[in-house]
């Protein structure tokens, strides 16, 4: 049964279909990536599915409970960290923790050994009094990270958790995500494919508010991700672009300086030769030559654009 | 009901920290102080301008006198520093984001409005009422003595119109999601109670101003039976908004 189960779900704004028709399933103590293009709608389904907008229509059901917008039924089983997360900068950090432990109605030795764990968990015991107003960006995002792990949440729904991050906060951030897979679900959206690749079992890719692919990561690159042929040539003639694409062999080409990197229809037709003599016959110089294997990026620019 | 604690204590937090509570305190202080002081001296600054030819015969002020400054004080300076400040109870909260983890939370968006004009209601009855027993200690030395209960009633009077305007300020920062139109909100409904209604017949005895109005033969001859009618209408009036305001906010989705 999946802790997570999103049905149908549509939200319209003024005519407009931010999120249209989205069905997918989040299988338990799994770590998902959410994926999709600026505006494919990722936001707008994560305040969905925490109560804090309304769908136009559909289902969400977390840990077998229907999300009710309004009502915090839910809530007890999830915890949030919303893109750049807004905490009372009045406060410190350890006060805001303590004031969220209250709302769970945590009895005071359980509050203290949780906040402690917690604050050790994310890096802030030495900034722990600070007002939070002073405390960088991946401070606030780990103090983030911290309230919505205060309830031992069943799932964790965390929206772009390390878009505003150094690499080093980034990878501690991480590092925190992957070690929460034991004891819950957590499901979050990002633009870092390669972190997808880092810590995420499965992937939901999302496009123009429609779902592309809900699919386990391995099984999506082996069955989704076209070849990818890395050609470098000796220099790039002015027609040799428009003629590649011309190819019914190719799908999509990403040019960086004398460097290609073409998206295959099928992947056998380098076992034929086929773009080798292309090339050949266009009397370019070629310095190198062969297929690699797919990371998500790939698989992402892929999928979003056959689904244009 | 302990998360509804929970709130009210963060709140007044807020408003201690943001300075908010010393703001009002210091205004309500000032008023306490300053009307009996300006009811004492103000006849005698009218005696010194000397204007030849016309003889100015003023009676010696009482303690009346002090208790109209701080009438019109706390219904005019006072009431308008507690709409300005009471206008962000929720529109900061959602334009400072705050709300989003808040509201992810088990807290009802009942108790949500409900911990805003509680927390409200504490701090301003407290500083309020403080301030007006400072008034009527200052005033007693200064002047004479004057009847305790009744001041009590008219302050716990005072008090209730001054709750009444926060509930509205209350429902103006649900509405919207700046402070300042909160505030004008809030100022605008102000302005309707306490002089438009007065003036349009029908309404005018149903006006939560009017509340105020009678203060002089309440401190004179106690509260008798005028003051029940704008009780109620100020009561009724403080539950109205609060439910129309939670009803609104039920309905609000949070804006990214």
């Amino acid at each position: 049964m999946p802790i997570i189960s999103i049905k149908n779900l549509t939200k319209e704004f003024k005519g407009f279909k931010a999120v249209d028709n989205l069905s997918f399933d989040v299988q338990k103590n799994h770590i998902v990536g959410f994926l999709g293009p600026n505006g494919a709608g990722k936001t707008t389904t994560l305040r969905m599915l925490v109560g804090l907008s309304k769908s136009t229509s559909g289902e969400i059901e977390i840990a077998g409970e229907p999300v009710i917008f309004g009502s915090s039924k839910t809530n007890e089983k999830i915890g949030y960290l919303p893109e750049l997360p807004s905490m009372y900068g009045w406060m410190s950090g350890i006060e805001y923790l303590d004031f969220i432990a209250n709302i769970f109605n945590y009895s005071r030795p359980k509050k203290t050994k949780k906040i402690t764990e917690l604050l050790k968990l994310v890096g802030l015991v030495e900034a722990k009094d600070k007002k939070i107003s002073t405390y960088s960006g991946g401070m606030k995002q780990r103090l983030g990270i911290a309230q919505a792990l205060l309830n031992d949440p069943e799932v964790i729904i965390l929206d772009e958790p390390v878009s505003a991050l150094d690499p080093i906060g980034r990878k501690e951030v991480l590092d925190v995500i992957a070690r929460l897979k034991s004891s819950c679900t957590v499901l979050f959206s990002t633009h870092i494919l390669s972190d997808v690749d880092r810590i995420c079992d499965d992937v939901v890719i999302i496009n123009n508010g429609k779902l592309v692919v809900s699919s386990p990561l391995p099984e999506l690159k082996e069955k989704f991700a076209a070849a990818i042929l890395e050609i470098e040539l000796a220099k790039m003639p002015k027609t040799i672009l428009a003629d590649l694409k011309k190819q019914p062999w190719t799908k999509t080409i990403e040019q960086n300086g004398n460097k290609l990197r073409i998206w295959l229809t099928d992947s056998k037709v380098v076992e034929q030769n086929t773009p080798l003599n292309f090339l050949i016959s266009q009397k370019v110089g070629i310095l190198r030559y062969g297929l690699t294997l797919p990371q998500t990026e790939d698989l992402f620019i892929n999928l979003t654009e056959d689904n244009k | 009901m302990n998360n509804l604690m929970t709130l009210i204590r963060k709140d007044l937090m807020e408003q201690w920290r943001t300075k908010k509570i010393l703001i009002l305190a210091i205004i309500f202080l000032f008023i306490a102080i300053s009307s009996p002081i300006l009811a004492k001296i103000t006849p005698e600054i009218l005696k010194s301008v000397n204007v030849p030819g016309m003889t100015l015969t003023l009676p010696d002020p009482t303690y009346n006198d002090a208790i109209d400054q701080f009438i019109k004080n706390i219904s005019q300076l006072a009431l308008l520093a507690v709409i300005f400040i009471v206008a962000g109870a929720v529109s900061d909260e959602k334009s400072r984001k705050t709300l989003e983890i808040l509201l992810t939370k088990p807290v009802s968006r009942t108790l949500f409005i409900l911990s805003k004009f509680k927390s409200y209601f504490f701090s301003i009855s407290a500083i309020f009422l403080s301030a007006s027993i400072i008034f009527y200690l200052y005033t007693s030395s200064i002047f004479t003595q004057f009847n305790l209960i009744n001041f009590a009633i008219v302050a716990i009077s005072s008090l209730l119109y001054m709750l009444t305007i926060v509930s509205v300020t209350i429902l103006a920062s649900t509405l919207v999601k700046n402070s300042i139109v909160a505030g004008c909100l809030g100022f605008l409904c102000y302005v309707l109670s306490g002089i438009v209604f007065s003036l349009i017949q029908p309404l005018k005895d149903y006006n939560p101003g009017m509340i105020l109005s009678n203060y002089k033969d309440v401190i004179s001859g106690g509260a008798g039976s005028s003051l029940i009618v704008p009780t109620i209408v100020c009561v009724t009036t403080i539950i109205f908004f609060i439910i129309i305001a939670i009803i609104s906010f039920r309905k609000q989705e949070i804006e990214r």
